[in-house]
C-alpha cells in the first residue's frame, strides 16, 4: 500500500521552488554562502541528516528468488502438482500392497527432475544476460569540486550535501541538483533527462517557473559540455530529479508478458481437459465397481498422464533459440519471455533523440547566394556534396567563415583513418557539426585556419547572441584582416548592410531581405537549427598589421557587415529508420514518437522518417494550407497530430484516449517522463501491446511500464537499461523490426510445437483408459510415455522453432491478444480430437497385431485384465490354448508397450510434418528445415536404440521388436498426412469457411 | 497521480466486457449459445466428429481385416522361440484361491471339518477333472501309451486317471478330516513344445552314462531332489522301453525352505497316477479335444504341522526346462495351510 502511494507521488510533477527564491533567501535557508560555501561543521550536520548523495541502487532481486521464480513458473507449477500427485498415488499404493509397482514414484521423481532442470536452464539463461547488464554499470567513482569555508576541496560525489557550493566545468558530471550562482558560457547536455538534443546554456537568472525549463538549475548526472559554473546544491541523491525518476522506475510493475499470459491460458485449458476427463473416469471406475482407492489412483494417473512433461523444456529451448538468434542481430533479451513480446506489439512509442536520430548534430542545409542547398553526405560519409555550389564565391566565403568563426577542434590523438563523422570534437554540438562539414566539404578546416590565424575573438554570449573573431589574412588583396561573425540569423542580419547574392555583393534590399526570411522560415520549419554568417574584410589602411584589436571594448566595426549565408543543422535520422518505420507500418504496428524535444524538431524528424507519412497532415498543416485560423479546421479532417506536453497536461484521460484513437500518426513533444508513462498506460488501456524505445533516464518509467522496453546499448543510460527488457546493442531502431519478425515467427512456431506435442497425449492416455474401461492389458506404460515426452518428441518439437514462416509475417497485423491465442479450442480439437485419435488407433492396431500374432486375439483380451495382472496365475490361457506364465505375458505386454511406443514415433513423423504448416500445402512449404529432418532421423534412432539395446528390458522394460512390427503404423501415418493436407486445402479453398472456423488454429 | 487514476478507471471499465461469467458461458441467452456454440454449430461439429470417427473406425477395421488374413485359425503365427511365450513352460496348480477376493494370493487354506470351506477347494478339482477327463472314443482323441502311441497333429491323447486313486471325489480329494489334500499340478501348454529327455542321445538311443551325467548335473546345479533322481533310475530300470520312459516331464514338489521341508518331509508327498507327465502328450498342437495332462500331488501333512503355513514349490523336469524361482520358470509356488 505504502509503495503504491509512493509511486503515485513520484508520478506527480517535480516540485522545486528553490530556483525562484532570491539567492539571499535561499542561502539563509540553507545556511550557506554563495562565495564561501558551507562551514565544515554544518556540512557534517547536513551530511548526517540527508545521507549520502547517491541513488539508492534498484532493489536487485536475490539470485535465489529469481531461481525460485524460474522453478515455479506457470508450467513449473503444473509439473509440481503432477509430481505431488504421483507421490500421493505411490503412497496410497505402497500402503495397500507390498508389491506395489514403483512407477508412480519414478514418474514423480522424473517430473521433479524435469521441472528443476528446466528451471535451472532458464535461470542460467537469464543470469547470463544479467551478467551482460552488470558490465554496463559505470564503476568509476565520481568526484566533485566543493567550496567549503572558502576552501576548494575535491570530494567524492557521495559526500556532497545540500547547501554545498560546487564548481563544475566542461566535461564534468553535475554532482547534484544545483542552482547556478555564477556561470561563464556554461552549457549542459540535458538529453538524457529531457530528450533535448541541443546543449542548453545555463546562467544565474531564473527564467521560468518550471524547474526543467529555467536557466538557473542544472541537474544531477547531466553533463556540462561547455564553460564553467558555480552552484548551490539544492537536492541530493534520491530527491534529485533524476533520483525521482529512478525511484518511479523501481516502483513500477511491468506486468506479465503476453507469452506468459498465453501459457497461463494454455495451462488453464489443459487443466480443464485433464480434470474433466479424470472425473469422468473416476465416475466410470466407480460404476464399474472398482475399489474407491483404485478410482483415486486412476484419477491421479489420468491427470498426471495429461501433463505435457516435455513441453516446458520445449518452450524454454524454443525461446532460447530465438533469443540467441536475436542476439546475433544485436538484440539482447534480458528476460526469455520477452522474446515473443515484440511480435505481439501493436504500438511502438519511440523516443526521438538517439533512437530515431543519431544524437549528433549535422549540417543539413546551406543558404547561400539566395538558394537553399542540401548538404548531402555521400553514402560512406567521406565527403559532402553541395550540388554545384562549391565554386561559387558566396559558398567559398561561407565555408571560410564557418571554418574560422569557431572554437571547436578535433580532439588530439585521432588518426586520420577515423572517419570524420566519427571523430571526437571539443566544442559544442553545432560547432562540431560545422567543423565536420567543413572538413568533409573542403578537406581540411585546419588549412583554412592556418591561412587565417586568429588574432582576436569575442565568445558567444546569450544577450548579444553572436560570436566573432578577427583573423590575419596572409593572402590579402583587399585587406590584411578578416572579421568573421556567426550567430542567431536575425541578429546577424541586423548588423549587415550588404549581402552576398548570385550577382555578388549587393547592398541590402527588400528582395534580398524577403529571400532571407523565406529561407529562414523554411529551414526553421524543418526543425533545423539555423545560424547566420557574415564577414567583413577590414581595410588595411585602417587596421594595419599589428593593429591592437580589443575584444573587451571593440575597436573595430560590429555593424555594416557583409551577410554571407545561413547554415542549418539538425540531428539527422538514422539512415535505416525510415525503412524500418515503413516496415512497422506494413506490419500493422503503430509508431508513435514521444520525445522531450521541441514540437517543430520532433515533427520534422517524424516526417522525415515516415512516422507522419507524406500524405497525412496535422491540423496546423491544414490551417496553413487553407490559410485559415486553427480554430476553423475540424479535428476530424486531420489524421496526424503533434501534441505538446503542455497540451497533454490539460487533457483528461478520455481526451487522451480520443487523441490516441482518432489520429493514426501522433507525435508527442516536450513530454515529461511522467507523461511518457501516461501515454503508455493509455495505450495499454486500449488493449494495445506497447513497446517503448528510449535511451534516456526520462524514458525509463515508460520503458519499465511498457510490455516491452527497448533500451539502447551504446548511448543508453544505465537507468534505462535497467528498466528495459531488451537492449539494442547497435542502437539501431531497425533492429526492432527484426525483433518483431522473430517474435511473430516464434509465436507461430510455438503454436506448431505445442500442436505437435499435445497430439501424442491422446495415444499416450488412451491405453490407460482402455485398461480401466475394457479390462485389457495395458498397451503403453508410464515409462514409455516418458520416453516419448522427454525423449523422442523433444527434438522434433524444438525443430519446429526453426520452421520458416508460411507467408510474409511482416505484412499482417499484429495478433489480437484477446482473440488470437497461442492455444485455442481449434488447436485442441485438431490435436486431440482428430490427429491424436488417428495416432491412438495406429497404436492400438500394432498392439492388437502383436497380441494376436502371439496368441491373444482381440476378443479374448476383453476382460482379461484381473487374471493378466495376477502374479498368482501362472497359466493364463490364450486364444490358441497356450498357457502363459506371469513373466511371459508381462514380456508380451512390454513388447506391446515398445511397439506402441514405436508406433507413436512413426505417426509422430507424420504429425511433425503436418505441423510444419497451418495453411500452406506441404508442397509449398517444402522440407527445407534440416533441423526437423534431423529430428525425424533422431527420434527414429532413439526409438531403435531403446528397443534393441541389450539391457533396456531391465532398465526401461523395452523389448526388441520384430522388424515387421514397425510397419503397421505406416498406413496411419499416411492417413494423417493425407487428412491434414485435405484439411488445409479446404482452408485455403474456402477462406472463412467451416473448416477454417473449426480447425484453423 | 494521473497514472493512479488510469489504473482505477481501467479496472472499472474492463469489468463489463470481461464480466461474462461461467453461467453465461454454459448458456448465453443473448447469443443463443451453449458452451460457446449455437445449436446449429453444435450439430455441425457433432456430425463432423461422428463421420470422422466412423471413417477412422472403418479404416482400422479394414486394416485389421487385412491383417487377420495372415493369421491361422488353429496355430498361432509365432511359435516357440519365435513367439514371446518361448520354450520354457511354466507350471500351474489347482485349486486356486478366490481371484476376486485376492488376486495375488496362492494360499490353499481350509479348516478341517468345515465342509463349506473344504468344498470351495475340492469342487475346483472336481470341475477340472470332469473337464479334463474325456470318455474314450471322443472324436479327435486316442489312447496313448509308452509303447509308442503318441499324440498326432489331429488326435490328442486322452487324459487317463484311475478311479482307484486317492484323489477322487469320494475322498473329497483329501479335503476332509484326517485327509491328505490333493493339489493338481500341470505343465503349461506351449504350441509345438516337446520335452527333451534326460539320457537319450542324438540317435534317440538310451545312454546310461548320459543319463547319469544329466541327472548329476541337475542335482548339482538345479537342486534336483535326490529322491527324484533315484525315482528316474528306478523307472528306467523297471521299463522295457527306456527311451519312451525317459521321454517325459518329471515332477517334484517339496517344501520351499529348510523349515518348510521340516514341516512337510518329502516322504509325506506322493504323486498320482505317476510322478511324471508322459511324453506322448506332447507336442500340443491345439488339437480339438486336447486336454491338459496332470499329476495329483498328495500332501500328507503331519499332525504337528497343522495350523502352519507351508510354502511348497513344484517343479517340472526335462532337459529343456530352465528353472528360475524369481521368474517362476519351470516351477510353481503355493502355500498350504490346514487348520
Amino acid at each position: 500500500m505504502g509503495k503504491k502511494k509512493d509511486v503515485a507521488s513520484l508520478k506527480g510533477d517535480i516540485e522545486i521552488t528553490e530556483h525562484t527564491l532570491p539567492l539571499d533567501d535561499l542561502c539563509r535557508q540553507l545556511r550557506t554562502c554563495p562565495l564561501k560555501g558551507l562551514s565544515h561543521a554544518w556540512a557534517k550536520v547536513m551530511s548526517e541528516k540527508e545521507g549520502p548523495n547517491r541513488l539508492t541502487p534498484p532493489k536487485t532481486t536475490p539470485q535465489w528468488v529469481i531461481f525460485i521464480r524460474n522453478v515455479f513458473s506457470y508450467f513449473g507449477i503444473l509439473l509440481w502438482i503432477g509430481a505431488i500427485l504421483c507421490f500421493i498415488a505411490y503412497a496410497i499404493q505402497a500402503s495397500s500392497s507390498e508389491t506395489a509397482s514403483k512407477d508412480n514414484l519414478w514418474l514423480g521423481l522424473v517430473l521433479t527432475i524435469v521441472v528443476l532442470i528446466t528451471g535451472i536452464f532458464s535461470f542460467y539463461q537469464e543470469s547470463k544476460s544479467s551478467a551482460i547488464m552488470e558490465s554496463f554499470k559505470d564503476l568509476v567513482p565520481q568526484y566533485a569540486r566543493v567550496i567549503r569555508e572558502g576552501q576548494r576541496l575535491t570530494l567524492k560525489a557521495e559526500e556532497v550535501t545540500i547547501g554545498d557550493l560546487v564548481e563544475v566545468q566542461l566535461g564534468d558530471r553535475i554532482p547534484a541538483d544545483i542552482r547556478i550562482v555564477e556561470a561563464k558560457s556554461f552549457k549542459v547536455d540535458n538529453s538524457s533527462l529531457t530528450g533535448e538534443s541541443e546543449a542548453q546554456s545555463r546562467g544565474p537568472d531564473c527564467t521560468n517557473e518550471n524547474p526543467l525549463e529555467t536557466k538557473n538549475l542544472a541537474f544531477f548526472s547531466t553533463n556540462a559540455v561547455e564553460g564553467t559554473a558555480k552552484g548551490i546544491v539544492i537536492r541530493i541523491g534520491d530527491n534529485t530529479v533524476m533520483g525521482r525518476i529512478a525511484g518511479l522506475v523501481s516502483g513500477l510493475d511491468s506486468g506479465e508478458t503476453p507469452i506468459a499470459k498465453e501459457i497461463a491460458h494454455f495451462i488453464h485449458i489443459i487443466t480443464v481437459v485433464a480434470f474433466g476427463l479424470a472425473l469422468a473416469l473416476l465416475a466410470a471406475a466407480i460404476a464399474l465397481r472398482y475399489h474407491w482407492l483404485d478410482g483415486v489412483i486412476f484419477f491421479i494417473g489420468i491427470i498426471v498422464a495429461w501433463v505435457p512433461e516435455g513441453l516446458l523444456a520445449t518452450v524454454t529451448v524454443c525461446l532460447t533459440l530465438t533469443a540467441k538468434r536475436m542476439a546475433k542481430k544485436n538484440c539482447l533479451v534480458k528476460n526469455l519471455e520477452a522474446v515473443e513480446t515484440l511480435g505481439s506489439t501493436s504500438a511502438i512509442c519511440s523516443d526521438k533523440t538517439g533512437t530515431l536520430t543519431q544524437n549528433r548534430m549535422t549540417v543539413s542545409h546551406l543558404w547561400v547566394e539566395g538558394g537553399i542547398v542540401d548538404a548531402k553526405l555521400n553514402d560512406d560519409c567521406t565527403s559532402v556534396g553541395v550540388a554545384g555550389y562549391n565554386k561559387r564565391d558566396g559558398y567559398q566565403k561561407l565555408v571560410r567563415i564557418a571554418a574560422l568563426c569557431s572554437t571547436a577542434e578535433f580532439k588530439g590523438g585521432q588518426d586520420s583513418s577515423v572517419p570524420v563523422m566519427k571523430r571526437d570534437v571539443a566544442g559544442d554540438a553545432s560547432e562540431a557539426a560545422i567543423l565536420k562539414f567543413v572538413e568533409l566539404a573542403e578537406g581540411s578546416a585546419a588549412k583554412i585556419r592556418e591561412r587565417f590565424p586568429k588574432i582576436c575573438e569575442i565568445p558567444f554570449n546569450s544577450s548579444d547572441k553572436f560570436q566573432l573573431s578577427i583573423h590575419a589574412n596572409n593572402m590579402t588583396d583587399k585587406g590584411c584582416h578578416l572579421l568573421v561573425m556567426k550567430g542567431a540569423p536575425e541578429r546577424i542580419l541586423e548588423r549587415c548592410s550588404t549581402i552576398m547574392t548570385n550577382q555578388g555583393e549587393v547592398a541590402m534590399n527588400d528582395k534580398a531581405l524577403d529571400a532571407f526570411h523565406d529561407a529562414y522560415l523554411e529551414l526553421g520549419s524543418l526543425g533545423e537549427r539555423v545560424l547566420g554568417f557574415c564577414d567583413l574584410p577590414l581595410p588595411s589602411c585602417d587596421y594595419p598589421i599589428g593593429y591592437n584589436f580589443n575584444s573587451e571594448e571593440p575597436n573595430f566595426p560590429l555593424t555594416e557587415l557583409r551577410f554571407v549565408g545561413l547554415i542549418s543543422m539538425l540531428d539527422p535520422p538514422r539512415p535505416t529508420v525510415p525503412d524500418a518505420v515503413a516496415k512497422c507500418r506494413s506490419a500493422g504496428v503503430r509508431v508513435i514518437m514521444v520525445t522531450g524535444d521541441h514540437p517543430i524538431t520532433a515533427k520534422a524528424i517524424a516526417k522525415s522518417v515516415g512516422i507522419i507519412s507524406p500524405e497525412n497532415e496535422t491540423i496546423e498543416d491544414i490551417a496553413n494550407r487553407l490559410g485559415v485560423p486553427l480554430s476553423e479546421v475540424s479535428p476530424e479532417s486531420a489524421s496526424a497530430a503533434v501534441v505538446h506536453g503542455g497540451e497533454l497536461k490539460e487533457l483528461s484521460e478520455t481526451e487522451l484516449d480520443n487523441v490516441l484513437r482518432n489520429y493514426s500518426e501522433i507525435v508527442f513533444a516536450r513530454t515529461s517522463p511522467q507523461q511518457k508513462l501516461q501515454i503508455v498506460e493509455a495505450l495499454q488501456k486500449q488493449g494495445a501491446i506497447v513497446a517503448v524505445t528510449g535511451d534516456g533516464v526520462n524514458d525509463s518509467p515508460a520503458l519499465k511500464k511498457a510490455d516491452i522496453g527497448v533500451a539502447m546499448g551504446i548511448t543508453g543510460s544505465d537507468v534505462s537499461k535497467q528498466a528495459a527488457d531488451m537492449i539494442l546493442l547497435d542502437d539501431n531502431f531497425s533492429t526492432i523490426v527484426a525483433g518483431v519478425e522473430e517474435g511473430r515467427l516464434i509465436f507461430d512456431n510455438l503454436k506448431k510445437s505445442i500442436a505437435y506435442t499435445l497430439t501424442s497425449k491422446i495415444p499416450e492416455v488412451s491405453p490407460f483408459l482402455f485398461f480401466i474401461l475394457f479390462d485389457i492389458p495395458l498397451a503403453l506404460g508410464s515409462v514409455t510415455i516418458l520416453c516419448i515426452d522427454l525423449g523422442t518428441d523433444m527434438v522434433p518439437a524444438i525443430s519446429l522453432a526453426y520452421e520458416k514462416s508460411e507467408s510474409d509475417i511482416m505484412l499482417r497485423s499484429p495478433r489480437d491478444p484477446k482473440r488470437d491465442r497461442l492455444v485455442n479450442e481449434r488447436l485442441i480439437s485438431v490435436a486431440y480430437g482428430q490427429v491424436g485419435m488417428i495416432q491412438a488407433v495406429a497404436g492400438f492396431f500394432v498392439y492388437f497385431i502383436i497380441m494376436a500374432e502371439n496368441g491373444f486375439l482381440p476378443q479374448d483380451l476383453y476382460g482379461i485384465r484381473p487374471r493378466w495382472e495376477s502374479r498368482a496365475v501362472n497359466d493364463l490361457e490364450d486364444s490358441y490354448g497356450q498357457e502363459w506364465t506371469y513373466v511371459a505375458r508381462k514380456k508380451l505386454e512390454y513388447t506391446c508397450h515398445t511397439a506402441f511406443f514405436v508406433a507413436i514415433v512413426i505417426v509422430q513423423w507424420a504429425d511433425v510434418i503436418i505441423c510444419k504448416t497451418r495453411r500452406l500445402s506441404l508442397w509449398d512449404q517444402g522440407m527445407g528445415n534440416w533441423v526437423l529432418n534431423f529430428g525425424l532421423v533422431f527420434e527414429t534412432a532413439v526409438a531403435a536404440f531403446l528397443s534393441y539395446t541389450p539391457g533396456m528390458d531391465v532398465a526401461l522394460r523395452m523389448q526388441p521388436l520384430k522388424f515387421v512390427w514397425w510397419l503397421p503404423p505406416l498406413p496411419f501415418a499416411v492417413l494423417i498426412m493425407l487428412y491434414d493436407e485435405v484439411r488445409r486445402w479446404l482452408i485455403r479453398r474456402q477462406p472463412g469457411g467451416w473448416v477454417e472456423m473449426e480447425t484453423y488454429y | 497521480m494521473a497514472g493512479g487514476k488510469a489504473k482505477i478507471s481501467s479496472k472499472s471499465k474492463s469489468h463489463p466486457t470481461k464480466g461474462k461469467g461461467f453461467g453465461n458461458f454454459i448458456y448465453d441467452s443473448e447469443e443463443g449459445t451453449c458452451f460457446g456454440r449455437t445449436a446449429a454449430s453444435w450439430i455441425k461439429i457433432i456430425i463432423f466428429y461422428i463421420i470422422f470417427y466412423s471413417c477412422l473406425a472403418g479404416f482400422f477395421c479394414l486394416n485389421y481385416y487385412i491383417f487377420s488374413k495372415t493369421l491361422n485359425e488353429d496355430s498361432p503365427k509365432w511359435k516357440l522361440d519365435q513367439s514371446i511365450i518361448g520354450t520354457n513352460p511354466g507350471v500351474g496348480f489347482r485349486p486356486m484361491p478366490d481371484q476376486d477376493a485376492n488376486a495375488e494370493s496362492t494360499l490353499i487354506w481350509y479348516q478341517e471339518g468345515v465342509e463349506s470351506d473344504a468344498k470351495f477347494w475340492w469342487n475346483q478339482l472336481s470341475v477340472m477333472l470332469k473337464h479334463n477327463i474325456l470318455p474314450e472314443g471322443t472324436p479327435g482323441t486316442k489312447i496313448c501309451n509308452d509303447q509308442g502311441e503318441t499324440a498326432t497333429d489331429s488326435a490328442a491323447c486322452l487324459v487317463q486317471y484311475s478311479d482307484r486313486s486317492y484323489c477322487t471325489e469320494t475322498n473329497k480329494y483329501g479335503y476332509q478330516p484326517s485327509g491328505k489334500p490333493c493339489v493338481l499340478i500341470k505343465l503349461n501348454k506351449i504350441f509345438g513344445w516337446t520335452p527333451q529327455p534326460f539320457g537319450v542321445n542324438n540317435d534317440d538311443k538310451f545312454d546310461p552314462v548320459l543319463l547319469q551325467n544329466d541327472l548329476e548335473d541337475k542335482v548339482k546345479n538345479d537342486e534336483m531332489p535326490g529322491t527324484l533322481r533315484d525315482h528316474i533310475w528306478k523307472e528306467v530300470n523297471k521299463s522295457s522301453n527306456a527311451v519312451n520312459t525317459l521321454k517325459t516331464v518329471w515332477l517334484s514338489c517339496s517344501g520351499e525352505s529348510v523349515g518348510d521341508k521340516e514341516n512337510l518331509p518329502e516322504g509325506h508327498i506322493t504323486y498320482e497316477p505317476e510322478r511324471k507327465i508322459p511324453g506322448y502328450y506332447f507336442p500340443y498342437k491345439n488339437q480339438k479335444n486336447y486336454r491338459s495332462p496332470f499329476v495329483m500331488v498328495n500332501f500328507d501333512i503331519p499332525k504337528t504341522s497343522r495350523h502352519l503355513l507351508i510354502n511348497i514349490e513344484c517343479r517340472a523336469w526335462a532337459k529343456n526346462i530352465k528353472y528360475d524361482r524369481v521368474f517362476r520358470l519351470g516351477s510353481v509356488h503355493f502355500e498350504l495351510m490346514v487348520d
